[in-house]
C-alpha cells in the first residue's frame, strides 16, 4: 500500500544525478581555467624590467629614452648584460634588435619574450662651405647638436663674432680664426651668422655637423630563469 | 487501509532527508578536496603576480640622475594571499615572498645596477609597502620599509 505513493524517489534521484553532473561540469571548468592561466609572471616581469632597464634614459645604450646609440650596440654582451643588470647565474637572457642577436646568456628556450619599439640612432658626419653670395649667413640643412666651424677668413677680413639663430657663440673683437666646437640646439634648424669686417667668399668658413639619422626598430629581451 | 494517510509524510520525510545527506555529502566532498586545491592554485598565481608586481616596483624605485637622493615610493599591494597575511623579505638581492602555506612561497631576483646596495629586511602585508632609496649616485641604498 505505502509502495504506491513514494513516486517521487526517482525524480529526486534523477535531480541528484543532475546536480552531481553540474557540480563536476563547474569543477573541470575551473581547473581548467586556473590551467590555462600564464604561470610566468616573474620570467615575465624580470623581461619587461630589463627591457626597460636597456632602454631607460641614461642607460649604457641609449643616447634618450628609447633611443638606442647605433654605436653603442656593439658593446652589448654576456658579460656586460650580467655585470650592469645584474642578472642572476642561472639566468638565461637574449636581447635581440630586429631579430639579430645583440647578447644572449645562456639559452632561453622557455622564456617570455618582450618586444618594445625603439629607435636606432646614428650620428653621420657632414660638411658643408658656405658660398656667402650676397649674405653672411648658412643655414644647416638639417639638425645637429653640435657644429664645428673652421674659419679662416681672408686676410683683410675679420671675423668678430658668430650667432646660431641670434644667440652669440662665438666671440672675439679681435678676431677668430680657427676650429672652434659650437653646441647648438637639436631641436630647431640653425642658422649661423658671421659678424665681420670686410666679406667672406667661398671657402672662409668650413661648416662639419652632425645630423641624426633614426630608424625605427624592435627590441625582443627573452628571459628565462 | 488506516495508515493510508503517513504515505506522503513518509515519503517527504524520507525525500528531505535523503537531500540533507546529499548535501552534506556533497559539501564535505567539495571542501576537502577540489575547493582547497583550488585556492592555493589561485593563491599561488596571485602570490607569483603579488611578487612580480613587487619587484617591477622596487625596480623602477631607483631614481635617473646624477643628484645624492632619497626618495620613498609607496607601493599597493593586496594584503592578503588565500586569505592570510604574507610577507615579502630582501635578502642579498633576492625577493622572497614568504606565505604561511609554504606551496605559496615564491623567490625572485632583483635587476638592479651594480652600484645599488640592498639592504636585507622584511614587511609584512599588513603594513603599506615603501620601497626608500637614498644615496649618492655611485653607491644607493634600498630598503623596504612598512609604514602603518
Amino acid at each position: 500500500m505505502t509502495a504506491r505513493a513514494q513516486t517521487s524517489l526517482p525524480g529526486l534521484g534523477v535531480a541528484f544525478l543532475l546536480l552531481t553532473a553540474a557540480v563536476f561540469v563547474g569543477l573541470v571548468a575551473a581547473e581548467g581555467a586556473l590551467g590555462s592561466t600564464d604561470r610566468a609572471a616573474l620570467d615575465r616581469q624580470a623581461a619587461v624590467g630589463l627591457s626597460e632597464r636597456l632602454t631607460a634614459d641614461r642607460a649604457p645604450l641609449t643616447t634618450r629614452t628609447s633611443v638606442l646609440n647605433d654605436s653603442r650596440l656593439g658593446s652589448l654582451d654576456a658579460a656586460t648584460l650580467r655585470s650592469t643588470y645584474g642578472l642572476g647565474p642561472d639566468t638565461a637572457v637574449e636581447v635581440q634588435l630586429d631579430g639579430r642577436t645583440l647578447a644572449a646568456v645562456g639559452d632561453p628556450r622557455v622564456g617570455r619574450t618582450v618586444r618594445r619599439v625603439v629607435l636606432v640612432e646614428t650620428r653621420q658626419r657632414r660638411s658643408l662651405t658656405p658660398a656667402f653670395t650676397g649674405s653672411q649667413r648658412a643655414t644647416l640643412p638639417r639638425r645637429t647638436d653640435r657644429v664645428l666651424v673652421t674659419l679662416s677668413p681672408p686676410a683683410e677680413t675679420t671675423v668678430s663674432e658668430v650667432r646660431a639663430d641670434g644667440r652669440v657663440v662665438l666671440r672675439e673683437p679681435g678676431g677668430l680664426d680657427g676650429t672652434y666646437d659650437v653646441a647648438v640646439s637639436p631641436y630647431e634648424t640653425t642658422t649661423l651668422r658671421f659678424e665681420t669686417t670686410g666679406d667672406l667668399d667661398r671657402g672662409s668658413v668650413r661648416l662639419v655637423y652632425f645630423p641624426e639619422r633614426t630608424r625605427p626598430a624592435e627590441l625582443e629581451v627573452t628571459v628565462d630563469g | 487501509m488506516d495508515n493510508r494517510g503517513l504515505s506522503p509524510v513518509v515519503g517527504k520525510t524520507l525525500a528531505a532527508s535523503i537531500a540533507v545527506l546529499y548535501v552534506a555529502g556533497m559539501t564535505a566532498l567539495l571542501l576537502n578536496g577540489p575547493v582547497p586545491a583550488g585556492q592555493t592554485a589561485a593563491g599561488g598565481e596571485l602570490g607569483e603576480r603579488v611578487l612580480a608586481t613587487a619587484a617591477g616596483h622596487v625596480e623602477a624605485a631607483i631614481p635617473d640622475g646624477d643628484r645624492r637622493v632619497d626618495v620613498r615610493t609607496e607601493v599597493a599591494m593586496p594584503a592578503t594571499v588565500r586569505n592570510t597575511g604574507y610577507t615579502l623579505e630582501l635578502r642579498s638581492g633576492r625577493l622572497v615572498l614568504d606565505h604561511p602555506t609554504d606551496a605559496l612561497d615564491r623567490e625572485t631576483r632583483l635587476l638592479l645596477p651594480a652600484t645599488v646596495t640592498v639592504a636585507d629586511g622584511n614587511w609584512t602585508s599588513t603594513d603599506r609597502l615603501v620601497v626608500r632609496v637614498a644615496g649618492a649616485p655611485g653607491n644607493r641604498t634600498l630598503w623596504l620599509e612598512g609604514d602603518r
